[in-house]
């Protein structure tokens, strides 16, 4: 008999942050506390990068961070967990 | 300038003020850690959550404390975008 392995798709997710940022910090603990993996990319540090996270969300603030496409800007709690379909 | 030097600025220039220092203090520790960085980076007190584009002008709008009530976390969030400062209640 075959068995069926459901897999789960895991959300394709990064951090737009800076060392800096006590926010970017708290974002990033809040996604390890959901056990939720993430690229986390140090804006401060990689002049492309920076430049892409401005051209996605059109500002030049910390954290960013997009979750299967979606933009949120800044720590939201609420939009995090939204975005990653638990609300 | 070191981290409990630059909080006393901050707390002289909330005085009398309609806002305050952020009452978690682990926050504005880390706010301060952020911007002691940036002035052995850039020898400037720059936000340490949000990036300079290398102008003269616009860089100095990103030195601490800042003109955050011109900014949409002051009017939606009440307080500035590091949260280093919230509306006083």
């Amino acid at each position: 008999m075959k068995e069926e392995i459901k897999e789960e798709k895991k959300p394709e997710v990064k951090v737009y942050s800076t060392p800096t940022c006590p926010y970017c910090y708290k974002a990033k603990d809040f996604l390890k506390e959901k056990n939720v993996e993430f690229e986390d990319i140090d804006v401060s540090a990689d002049q492309e990068k920076a430049k892409e996270m401005i051209e996605k969300s059109g500002q030049m603030g910390v954290p960013v961070i997009e979750i299967n496409g979606k933009i949120i800007v800044g720590f939201d709690q609420g939009a995090i967990e939204e975005a990653l379909g638990e609300k | 300038m070191n981290q409990e030097g630059l909080i006393k600025t901050w707390e002289r220039f909330e005085q009398g003020k309609d806002f305050m220092l952020n009452p978690d203090r682990a926050h504005v520790k880390g706010v301060a850690d952020g911007v002691l960085a940036n002035i052995e980076k850039y020898g400037s007190r720059f936000c340490p959550c949000r990036l300079r584009d290398g102008t003269k002008e616009r860089d100095l709008e990103l030195v601490c404390p800042c003109n955050f009530k011109t900014q949409d976390a002051w009017t939606k969030q009440e307080r500035c975008w590091c949260g280093l400062f919230v509306k006083r209640k």
